[in-house]
């Protein structure tokens, strides 16, 4: 069966820490970004010092978990936008004293950290209806039908490599509505434009 | 490489991946790609758990045919520029010709049916509410208190000096009394958060009526209206206590309602507790929500009240997440997804059946 396989691939990729990873670190990215648009004045660099806080974290947290991952995780983001400051200069003094105040603002971000299903799902499904619609049938059926490429192509009248780029800049914004990060799809935005390419 | 550009390469990655065409090669370019940075695999951890949790978007899509791709208004889609003369006029904006994070979302699903059961239920609350209105005598004894209190739309949080926080929601009133013995708090109107801090010598005791809720350390949610009382427990437990009965003990997790009908205990699923505490982050939640009580609940963030003349669509199921300040963008989808017709009449917000 094609899931079989796909489950196969995917298991091969990941190690239990990957899993730990997507768990308990990516899963407060909603948080983590909000915290970044308040503390740090220039939101075009957000996505890369993210990035740069979940490259550090991963490499730090390789060896022994954090037994309290979140608070690694801010503490992460505390130290590093520390050393950024250091060595810009250029920052205004507020976000220096935010990010000294990340303490009480944790707390603030982000009373609850179980729910959010349903913002999850009504995020997931605006950036779902923002695709074109070319990448709308073709990311339902490969996810929700289960269809293969293959037969999406064939369903769709499209040839498979069309399929693919499509399922890749559709899950592009996906992520980004699945993690709530929706700031950096400004620059990714610019390389494409959905609803360009609907050539039906 | 910015991340954009690693975000990219991951997708096209996992796209290749998932396809059939897939080889031994590919697979030693992929894992020479992964290994090239930490950055690789974490953006392509991104990816795939997004392709995961997509799976979740089957659920909510009503009617669905297997097969069928649900239309855009499977889901009614809109978003709203800051600009509200615009928004009302109806005019559907590209979400990518605006940074999404300058634009106001909001989803409903799918309207169902009107349901005259609905609209008595509500009548029979309104009758309940009266009742117990008259049924319960106003019992507060003014202590030399702090008081705290938010206005219509406000929300705040207080640091009490035991070191417990105190998050109010619009149009709300605490009094606070922190002694050697007791900390107590009397919810007068409204509904509150509250993250206790531990200190058994000094049970933290929030009073509705003659109903108590007694904690030690833990966090709770308390909601005083004409019917009674709801408590929402969200971590460790608490004692609900009322005269002439036995204790109730309600742990995370667990929802007591209290009103002239008894006691009721429910475990809400996590969407319903977002749906009761999303006010803390600035939202609305609804869920399946009939018109009439999702219209109640905005009419206490607003002053300028929405108000609905005509019964027939006060039943419109409605489903979505709004700002708390965003009244333009919770009118513009109903003027947009529902037959409902919207009339700003000085002070008040008229909604009317749109005949079509």
């Amino acid at each position: 069966m094609y899931f079989d396989r796909r489950a196969r691939y995917l298991k091969a990729v990941f190690t239990p820490f990957d899993q730990w990873f997507s768990e308990q670190i990516l899963s407060h990215e909603v948080s983590l970004t909000r915290y970044l648009h308040r503390v740090w004045p220039n939101m075009s660099e957000i996505p890369d010092l993210r990035q740069d806080i979940y490259v550090r974290v991963y490499e730090n947290a390789k060896d022994s978990r954090p037994a309290s991952p979140r608070a690694f995780l801010f503490a992460t983001a505390r130290n590093l936008l520390t050393d950024h400051i250091r060595r810009s200069r250029v920052v205004s003094i507020e976000a220096t004293a935010d990010v000294a105040a990340f303490d009480a603002l944790v707390d603030e971000v982000s009373p609850e950290r179980h729910v959010g299903a349903t913002q999850e799902l009504q995020s997931l499904s605006l950036a779902f209806d923002s695709l074109s619609d070319k990448c709308r049938r073709v990311v339902w059926l490969r996810r929700i039908e289960g269809l293969s490429q293959r037969q999406t192509a064939e369903r769709l009248g499209l040839r498979e490599v069309a399929v693919e780029s499509q399922l890749a800049r559709g899950m592009r914004t996906l992520a980004r509505a699945v993690f709530g990060s929706n700031d950096g799809g400004k620059d990714a935005d610019k390389s494409y434009k959905p609803g360009a390419d609907d050539d039906e | 490489m910015s991340s954009t550009e690693i975000e990219v390469a991951a997708s096209a990655w996992f796209a290749m991946k998932q396809a059939e065409g897939w080889t031994p090669e590919r697979q030693i370019e992929f894992d020479a790609w992964l290994k090239q940075s930490t950055a690789h695999r974490i953006a392509f951890l991104r990816v795939s758990e997004a392709w995961k949790r997509f799976g979740d978007l089957d659920a909510p899509t009503i009617n669905r045919t297997p097969g069928a791709i649900p239309d855009r208004g499977g889901w009614v889609w809109c978003s709203l520029p800051q600009d509200a003369e615009r928004s009302l006029s109806g005019e559907r904006v590209d979400v990518h010709q605006n940074p999404p994070l300058e634009v106001r979302r909001t989803v409903a699903f799918a309207s169902r049916a009107l349901s005259p059961r609905i609209w008595r239920s509500a009548a029979a609350a309104v009758t309940l509410a009266v009742l117990a209105a008259i049924g319960l005598t106003f019992w507060y004894v003014a202590h030399q208190n702090t008081s705290y209190r938010t206005e219509v739309g406000q929300i705040r949080s207080v640091r009490l000096e035991d070191g417990s926080h105190v998050t109010l929601d619009t149009g709300s009133r605490i009094e606070v009394a922190v002694r050697a013995d007791e900390r107590r708090i009397d919810l007068i109107g409204g509904d509150a958060y509250f993250e206790v801090a531990k200190d058994p010598a000094r049970p933290f005791v929030v009073s509705v009526e003659r109903a108590r809720v007694v904690a030690v350390g833990t966090q709770f949610y308390v909601e005083r209206d004409d019917n009674g009382l709801i408590v929402l427990v969200t971590e460790g437990k608490i004692r609900l206590e009322r005269p002439a009965e036995s204790p109730q003990e309600v742990s995370a997790g667990s929802e007591a309602r209290l009103d002239a009908s008894g006691l009721r205990m429910s475990h809400p699923t996590d969407m319903e507790v977002e749906e009761t505490l999303g006010w803390r982050n600035g939202y609305l939640l609804f869920r399946d929500t009939a018109l009439v009580e999702a219209v109640a609940k905005f009419n206490r963030y607003t002053h300028k009240k929405m108000l609905i003349e005509d019964p027939s669509i006060a039943g419109i199921r409605i489903g979505g997440h709004f700002r708390l300040d965003d009244v333009q963008g919770f009118l513009w989808l109903l003027k947009s997804g529902f037959p409902i017709n919207v009339d700003e009449r000085g002070d008040r917000i008229v909604l009317t059946k749109r005949s079509s």
